[in-house]
């Protein structure tokens, strides 16, 4: 008796499981449609032939010439991207932690004021500025450099502070307070004992702060206005699927796409863990 | 190693409510202070206002008499132990407890001796290397324990240390704690709710209750003599019993009338000798209190007169004792906590049951009286007062057999002679002048204090002496009858004892307001002055920095730096390449032992590996060949199906279980690599620094022999800007001046009380009002000051007062109380200054002390 109802459950269990596995599998094709579509373009010999799947003759020709090519410079581009991303990652990250540990930890006047006012101007569309940052930059000097560009993607990352409070706020005040008798001031505090314990909300702060200038393509298509040298990877490539040139560069313009998915992807598959914690870990307190 | 005093602390939330009130407490050093408490009385508040983890609102904080208000946690040389633990997670043990001694940069090995030391003392050495999340609650406990003392902190602060731990747990800290305590011999202080903790571990034990403090005592004499209702009740589990109830004087005895009930006891006057008489005349209401294991079934042989009547409702079974709930009102169930319930201890019998009636006794020494009213204790071991029935007869005062004679600041006032009652204070009793005599005939010792019954006459009297009277010495007393008062038959006041203090309203002014409303020129011209010679002071300092400057300037110019150049230049290339090869040379000794680690480290892991993997294919064999053992050797067909379920299941789990041991392997492998690496690492950069540290020194000489002119310029326009930047405080503090304003007569402030108004208040200190409470002998007779008109003069032979009145914002007449040497003048005009330093000053919006 007790046999056969154990059995049984372990059959159920496998069905259930299999069932899973197919609906899941299926899904995953689905999703990596696309993503084998453009690999499988970006080494065709043809440059245009979007209407079949798979080419008919493979080189990685492509590849080589996104990178040789002076008059398309990718690797320009992807140097550009580089650099802006880094330097907004950075720079963004110290301003929003700390933002969020001060909203966090320290009380003073106007605190909830400025917490809902930085709220509500997160809520406008950025573009909305746009015309009124171009003519900053303009004043700045800086408006056709790159270095303009991080100055637009760091000034509003005090806004970001929401989910990394969240989690901060997790984390025992008591702890703040013990450190405080051990002898430590707020800067050893911050960076000796919350931000260790705050490694998954680092690492969100960090891969959003990278992300978004990695993707970028409106404040710098306004930026470079046409100059190759001074475009990142998405106007850059914007600039090779133009009207008229698309039969001559879609293959190239694939193998740029999945050269610039390459670091996203690395960053991603390592930080995987953290990332997962750090969405959720800011909104449950633990 | 160190005392504490807390002098009028307040901690006022900024929305207006008060969490602490006049927490006035002295703490010896190496005691055991338990603050006790219901939730929400102040008690947490208070200790983290010790740490500084707290603001003080007002009043004022000695550590080791410093004072510490504004003095960073981190420099009060306390510890602190929360109730949550507050470990780091993420380090290990050992980093735990020594982050505290790496922040203040303490040597390596030191701290390392410290940590052993306190894990030693703690029974934490096995668990250096875990981390926090591995271990149990008093586990934990016991690190934040260690962190705490390891610092050898002049205070240990503890907040309700043992709450999150189970009771088993708990029982077995607490005597931890005992025994750390007497090992550490540091003054402890300790919040707790649980009156069990406060109890035994206490030296002497705080009870609070919003925000106030009700009785410190040692926890003895909380249990045996409580001040009031609420500590009464507070300590001690079962609740003490309170009844409702009256107190009538019948001569040698005194009959105690339950309310609510016809249960009446009596008990022998002389146990109520210190209670006011007022409350023996069967009219004012009291709470009697009892505990329950000062009740007791009664026996026959029982004095009736202890006994009441009780019916008994029911049972709580405790194992070793049983308490037995019951009402003595006859009507009552038991069960609701009334004033005529009542809870003993005892066994139950044929007689205690259910619903019956029994007589209990109550011992009649163990009674407790509080005030209805006040819920204050009336039996107080040492009273408020003496309070004798009494005559006044002409200009004598009649004190039962004896009499006195009365000064003439109160016979002037008296109309003829009544009998009524007298009442003053301990301290109104001046022993040892005088020529009154009396007879000691006990004394107690209460908390330091000699408190000495006095025979006077038929009399008995209470006063304070020293540890040198003794029982049946007479001594000479005399009485300060500012302190005396009289109260007639029927209520009236006849006498009134001279008020401790006048109270005069007044407020806080700056400069500014001052010179508005006065026009007092001869301030300004003060304070010009006064800037004027802060100057003049200065110019002097500055043309002396000036002269020595140019004379160096001059010398300077004189030599001849090249040679020395030279020779400078020289040494440093010797010394930089030195260096150098020292750091080369470090650096190498580094690596090579950084390589040994590694390998070390590499080559563990691999043995480890090998050693767990070899372990585990053992295991997998064995299985194997158990269950082929099995299979070839039984014919059982379930036998051996069942020997393959389990063999299968084995050879599942064995690879988990094997990846699990190694990894749990190496990680402790890599953390002592780790530890070892970081030391290393960190021995090789301090050891780098001091080397750089002594060729920094060298460079600094070269460039200062470089441009010698130069250097000195640069000197010596610091060493102005420093003069020129003390002149500017200077200045600014000669115009910062503060008055009091009282009724419109401004009294310069004193740089210490502003200070410590200021402080307390901020910015609103100039629209609060304030109460002065101003002693006679603060006031001193000048040209300047408050106007006012001499009444009266009170002559109470040893002392001399004047009666003055004075006009008040309000319209009504003020009175103050001079002490003068001499009589003044009826209806002279005087002016009177006052010195502030002998007053109280009291915020009145929130009933502040600020002085």
């Amino acid at each position: 008796m007790s046999k056969s109802f154990s059995s049984s459950i372990r059959v159920r269990k496998n069905i259930r499981l299999t069932l899973t596995y197919i609906v899941l599998a299926i899904i995953s094709v689905i999703w990596l449609i696309p993503f084998v579509y453009i690999i499988a373009q970006s080494l065709s010999v043809d440059t245009a032939n979007f209407s079949v799947f798979f080419p008919d003759e493979w080189t990685f020709d492509n590849y080589i010439l996104l990178f040789t090519d002076q008059s398309k410079p990718f690797w320009r581009w992807w140097l550009n991207t580089f650099i802006i991303a880094g330097c907004t990652c950075i720079i963004q990250t110290l301003i929003t932690l700390a933002t969020s540990y001060a909203f966090s930890r320290l009380r003073f006047k106007s605190r909830k004021f400025i917490m809902k006012t930085f709220l509500i101007i997160g809520m406008f569309p950025s573009f909305l500025t746009m015309i009124i940052n171009y003519f900053l930059l303009d004043i700045l000097g800086l408006s056709s450099s790159i270095f303009g560009l991080v100055l637009i993607y760091c000034a509003s990352s005090a806004m970001g502070y929401y989910i990394a409070k969240g989690f901060f706020d997790t984390i025992p005040k008591s702890l703040d307070e013990a450190a405080m008798i051990d002898g430590a001031n707020k800067n050893t505090i911050f960076f000796k004992i919350i931000l260790p314990l705050s490694k998954p909300i680092v690492v969100y702060t960090v891969l959003m702060a990278f992300t978004g200038p990695w993707g970028d393509f409106m404040m710098a298509s306004y930026i470079a206005q046409g100059d190759v040298q001074l475009m990142n990877v998405a106007v850059g490539l914007q600039n090779l699927a133009l009207v008229g040139e698309i039969t001559k560069y879609f293959s190239r313009f694939c193998a740029g796409g999945v050269v610039t998915s390459i670091p996203i992807m690395i960053l991603f598959f390592w930080l995987q863990r953290y990332y997962v914690e750090g969405v959720t870990g800011g909104a449950v307190k633990g | 190693m160190a005392g504490l005093k807390l002098e009028h602390i307040y901690k006022v939330y900024p929305n207006g409510t008060k969490a602490v009130s006049d927490f006035t407490m002295d703490i010896q050093d190496q005691e055991f202070i338990v603050f006790v408490g219901p939730s929400g009385c102040g008690k947490s508040t208070t200790l983290r206002m010790i740490a500084g983890l707290e603001e003080i609102s007002a009043g004022e904080l000695y550590i080791d008499d410093r004072i510490v208000n504004d003095v960073e946690p981190k420099d009060r040389d306390i510890a602190m132990v929360f109730q949550n633990y507050a470990l780091y997670p993420h380090m290990t043990v050992y980093e735990n407890m020594a982050f505290g001694l790496q922040l203040r940069h303490m040597p390596t090995e030191e701290i390392h001796e410290k940590v052993m030391w306190a894990a030693e003392v703690l029974g934490l050495t096995d668990y250096l290397d875990r981390k926090p999340k591995a271990m149990s609650g008093g586990q934990r406990q016991r690190v934040a324990l260690g962190r705490a003392i390891l610092r050898n902190p002049k205070v240990m602060l503890l907040d309700e240390p043992l709450s999150n731990l189970d009771a088993k747990l708990r029982a077995q800290m607490r005597s931890e704690i005992a025994k750390l305590h007497k090992q550490l011999k540091t003054t402890f202080i300790y919040v707790t709710h649980d009156q069990i903790e406060a109890m035994t571990l206490g030296s002497r034990v705080v009870v609070m209750k919003l925000g106030r403090i009700q009785q410190v005592d040692t926890p003895k004499n909380l249990y045996d003599y409580p001040g009031n209702k609420f500590v009464a009740g507070f300590i001690g589990t079962p609740q003490m019993n309170f009844f409702e109830g009256t107190l009538l004087d019948l001569g040698k005895e005194v009959e105690i009338t339950f309310k609510y009930s016809d249960a009446k006891i009596y008990i022998p006057r002389e146990q109520l000798t210190k209670v006011n008489y007022e409350y023996l005349d069967g009219k004012h209401d009291v709470y009697i209190g009892i505990r329950c294991e000062n009740i007791a079934e009664a026996s026959k042989d029982d004095d009736p007169k202890l006994c009441i009547d009780c019916k008994v409702s029911h049972f709580e079974e405790l194992g070793n004792e049983t308490l037995i709930y019951g009402d003595i009102n006859m009507q009552g169930d038991g069960f609701k906590e009334t004033s005529t319930r009542v809870i003993f201890k005892g066994t139950p019998n044929n007689n205690i049951k259910i619903d019956n009636v029994v007589k209990i006794k109550l011992d009649a020494s163990k009674l407790h009286f509080f005030d209805k009213e006040t819920e204050e204790s009336i039996s107080l071991r040492i009273p408020k007062e003496n309070i004798l029935l009494s005559k006044i007869e002409g200009s004598k005062l009649v004190l039962g057999d004896k009499e006195v004679t009365l000064p003439k600041a109160i016979t002037s006032k008296l109309s003829g002679n009544t009998t009524g009652k007298c009442l003053f204070s301990l301290d109104a009793i001046l022993l040892n002048e005088g020529k009154e005599k009396a007879t000691i005939v006990n004394i107690e010792e209460v908390n330091g204090n000699y408190l000495l019954h006095l025979k006077y006459g038929n009399n008995l009297i209470f006063t304070f002496g020293k540890k040198e009277n003794k029982v049946n010495e007479v001594v000479k007393f005399d009485i300060d009858y500012t302190k005396v008062k009289f109260i007639d038959e029927n209520g009236n006041k006849v006498i009134e004892e001279l008020p401790e203090f006048d109270k005069v309203y007044g407020n806080f002014v700056n400069l500014n307001t001052y010179l508005y409303k006065t026009h007092d020129e001869s301030i300004t011209h003060e304070i010009e002055e006064l800037k004027v010679k802060i100057n003049s002071e200065y110019d002097t300092k500055v043309n002396e920095v000036k002269a020595k400057y140019t004379a160096l300037k001059e010398e300077v110019s004189k030599k001849d730096y090249t040679s020395i150049n030279k020779e400078n230049n020289e040494e440093l290339a010797v010394k930089t390449q030195k260096y150098k090869d020292q750091v080369n040379v470090l650096k190498a000794e580094l690596k090579a032992k950084l390589t040994s680690e590694k390998n070390d480290y590499k080559a563990k892991v691999k043995e480890t590996k090998d050693r767990i993997m070899s372990q585990y294919r053992d295991m997998f064999y064995n299985e194997k060949s158990t269950y082929l053992d099995i299979k070839n050797n039984n014919k059982d067909k379930d036998a051996i199906k069942r020997a393959r379920a389990e063999f299968l299941e084995r050879k599942e789990n064995l690879p988990k279980e094997r990846e699990n041991e190694i990894n749990n392997a190496i990680n402790s492998l890599a953390l002592n690599y780790e530890t070892a690496t970081s030391a290393l690492k960190s021995g090789f950069k301090r050891e780098k620094l001091a080397l750089k540290k002594s060729l920094n020194e060298l460079i600094e000489k070269a460039k200062k022999d470089k441009e010698p002119l130069k250097h000195i310029g640069k000197e010596e326009t610091n060493e102005i800007s420093v003069l020129e930047k003390e002149r500017k405080e200077a200045l600014s503090k000669a115009a910062i001046r503060f008055y009091f304003d009282i009724n419109n007569t401004y009294f310069e402030c004193n740089e210490l009380i502003s200070n410590k108004i200021i402080q307390a208040l901020g910015t609103k200190v100039f629209i609060k009002k304030y109460l002065f409470k101003l002693p006679h002998d603060s006031y001193l007779l000048k040209d300047k000051g408050i106007e006012a008109i001499v009444k009266d003069n009170l002559d109470y032979g040893n002392k001399q007062f004047a009666v003055c009145e004075c006009d008040s914002l309000s319209g009504k007449k003020e009175t103050l109380i001079l002490e003068t040497k001499k009589p003044l003048e009826v209806d002279s005009k005087v002016y009177v200054d006052i010195d502030f330093t002998k007053s109280h000053i009291i915020e009145t919006g929130l009933d502040i002390r600020l002085y």
